[in-house]
């Protein structure tokens, strides 16, 4: 009995220490854990890229290749891309994504009210720190900055004339009020605009234009598919805005849209985060840190010893076994 | 009265264990179920905005349950290396190493001394180390069979998921799809061949509560099945390429299994593999994969402790002791 009332006590003074520092930890918002997706590392580019996904200087650049899996929100179907290449790299305080996927067709007219534009997006959160668990795409008090490229904002938009061929249509370009959407403000129908928004979401219908625009883009379609480059200045943290600096860690999600498929909204293929590293200046793949270096040696005598163990042990067993 | 010290110790102990990795086991549950699942889904609901208070108080009550979970780790990779080393298995020392070599470089990588690529690779090896200890330990080979799949679902997803990390050391590979794939059959696969760890008869309360666990499952996915897949891509880290009825026969064979187990006296287990689950495969973070190493470490315990019953006379005044 008194053994028991001691085992229950001891169990008892265990179970309030762990709720204890949970909400210790919870309280100074103190996460030790650390985060083991796959990571993507923006080493300092020789050059700079400009927003040209043709650009040489990505050929010597590492690519990761993230599986995406389809999300609908309220349509059916969707997510009928199966997976994306990225590239990341930073050139004097200017960060660069290049992702690449592949689509038989270019969606890059949505005159029609039929017609879906391909399209592809990067999320950030927009704190600019990698969260455990990740967010998705948002949640109530943490807001994700998602950079989003359309092929017809790349493209500008097509004169209805030339899929109407029979129409007669009114128009001026002297005079803005014959296009209203322009005319009122709309970016989609802003031939100058950047065909990359900048969009802040906490929520579903949540999502929303920032009022700064400062992400530059472009798109290219060749048989193997869209390559589109990104680009921002690394910035300084304001509302909604992530911000990048050398040395920082930070979740990174992609997701992609066909517009063959009818795919816009919530109709898309999403990836998992990944987490984006900012590389310092001067380190490279070829001159790797100390760190990664020694990674190696240790990895590989951590397995060495492992499969020796495992080795030993196997030995023993089947011995004993004989015996 | 010579005997009676140990079997008492022995006794406290896996109560301790039990209540220990019950207690992480339901906090990491409630976490996965909170946090990680309706959090997720909830974001997508058009009228949240009018339950705010609601889910506010949900998730920060599913984060105070990661926090408590991630209180309880540190203490149970303690108290089981403490157990698995004191003892009588003959694999007590391989599960003990295999614990190792995930707490030093997790806890090196959160001091910020050891970089990506050495957590990853250590957390692989940890992980198949202290299964390959579960295996050897347990005299009835079969039962190795479910850990065995899983193990290699989470070595083949670690490995495709380290190979950025391998590349930027200067290490060129390319990035198999096939890894994924293999991956998602054989965490599939771990599901399904769980009833092989059963040694009791399964009883028609087991089937029934497998039953109902698959039906809801079934019909989670198929009425949306994209949102399905994709909660499974970001809490256990498969992509989704099988046809539902495979997840949802998953989800029945694990209920099925993890009641029978708890049925027939076997809570340690039942724990260890609902840490797996909730760990999921391959590398998410060190939280995830503490919870897997956590899982498979609680398995080794338990197979120390059956082995105990079975040869040791001691245990059976033990037995009746209780």
């Amino acid at each position: 009995m008194l053994k028991r009332s001691r085992l229950h006590r001891r169990i008892l003074v265990g179970f309030v220490a762990a709720l204890g520092v949970g909400a210790l930890l919870q309280v100074t918002n103190t996460n030790p854990a650390v985060s083991q997706t796959i990571s993507i590392s923006a080493f300092e580019l020789r050059d700079d890229p400009g927003t040209d996904p043709d650009s040489p200087v990505w050929n010597g650049v590492s690519a990761i290749d993230m599986p995406l899996t389809a999300q609908t929100g309220t349509y059916v179907a969707g997510g009928s891309v199966k997976t994306i290449r990225a590239q990341v790299g930073h050139y004097k305080g200017r960060l660069y994504v290049r992702v690449a996927w592949p689509d038989a067709t270019q969606n890059d007219s949505t005159t029609r009210v039929e017609d879906f534009a391909d399209a592809v997006a990067v999320e950030f959160p927009a704190s600019g720190k990698a969260s455990i668990p990740a967010l998705c795409m948002g949640q109530a008090d943490s807001a994700v900055n998602i950079w989003h490229w359309r092929a017809d904002s790349n493209t500008n938009s097509h004169d209805p004339g030339d899929i109407y061929v029979n129409s007669q249509i009114d128009k001026s370009d002297a005079n803005p009020a014959y296009y209203t959407a322009r005319d009122a403000g709309n970016p989609f129908a802003n031939p100058s605009a950047s065909p990359v928004q900048t969009l802040s979401s906490v929520a579903f219908g949540k999502l929303s234009a920032l009022n700064t625009q400062d992400v530059d883009g472009a798109g290219k379609h060749t048989a193997d598919g869209w390559t589109v480059v990104f680009a921002r200045d690394f910035g300084k943290p304001r509302d909604g805005h992530s911000a990048f600096e050398v040395g920082q860690k930070v979740d990174m999600a992609f997701a992609v849209w066909d517009g063959s498929n009818g795919e816009r909204n919530g109709r898309k293929a999403v990836s998992q985060l990944v987490t984006l590293r900012v590389a310092s200046l001067g380190e490279s793949r070829d001159h790797s840190t100390t760190g990664d270096r020694m990674a190696i040696p240790i990895a590989m005598l951590l397995g060495f010893t492992a499969l020796a163990v495992l080795g030993a042990s196997l030995a023993y067993h089947l011995d004993r076994g004989k015996r | 009265m010579t005997a009676q010290g140990p079997i008492t110790r022995t006794r406290e102990d896996a109560g301790d264990i039990l209540l220990l990795i019950g207690g992480l086991a339901v906090a990491s549950t409630l976490e996965l179920a909170v946090l990680r699942t309706f959090t997720r889904t909830a974001i997508h609901i058009p009228a949240l905005e009018s339950l705010q208070t609601p889910y506010k108080l949900l998730t920060t009550g599913g984060e105070y349950a990661y926090f408590v979970a991630i209180a309880l780790l540190l203490p149970a990779f303690v108290v089981m290396g403490v157990q698995l080393f004191r003892a009588r298995a003959p694999f007590r020392h391989l599960a003990t190493f295999g614990v190792t070599l995930f707490a030093l470089p997790a806890s090196l990588a959160i001091a910020g001394v050891v970089n990506g690529l050495a957590l990853d690779l250590g957390t692989i090896t940890s992980v198949g180390i202290v299964s390959a200890a579960f295996a050897l330990s347990v005299p009835q080979k079969r039962t190795g069979v479910p850990v065995f799949c899983f193990v290699a679902a989470f070595a083949t997803s670690g490995l495709y998921g380290a190979i950025p990390a391998l590349n930027d050391a200067g290490i060129q590979l390319a990035q198999p799809k096939m890894l994924l794939n293999a991956a998602e059959l054989l965490g599939v696969a771990y599901a399904l061949t769980l009833p092989l760890m059963l040694h009791s008869r399964i009883e028609r309360k087991d089937w029934l509560a497998g039953a109902v666990a698959g039906i809801l499952v079934l019909a989670v996915f198929l009425g949306n099945g994209s949102t399905s897949r994709f909660l499974l891509l970001w809490n256990i880290g498969l992509s989704g390429i099988l046809p539902s009825i495979f997840y949802a026969v998953a989800a029945g064979s694990i209920v099925v299994s993890g009641v029978s187990l708890v049925r027939s006296g076997r809570a340690l287990q039942a724990a260890g593999l609902l840490l797996l689950v909730t760990g999921g495969i391959g590398l998410h973070s060190t939280y995830q994969s503490a919870l897997v190493v956590a899982g498979l470490a609680t398995l080794c315990c338990a197979a120390t402790q059956v082995r105990g019953v079975r040869s040791k006379p001691v245990s059976r005044s033990l037995e009746m002791s209780g």
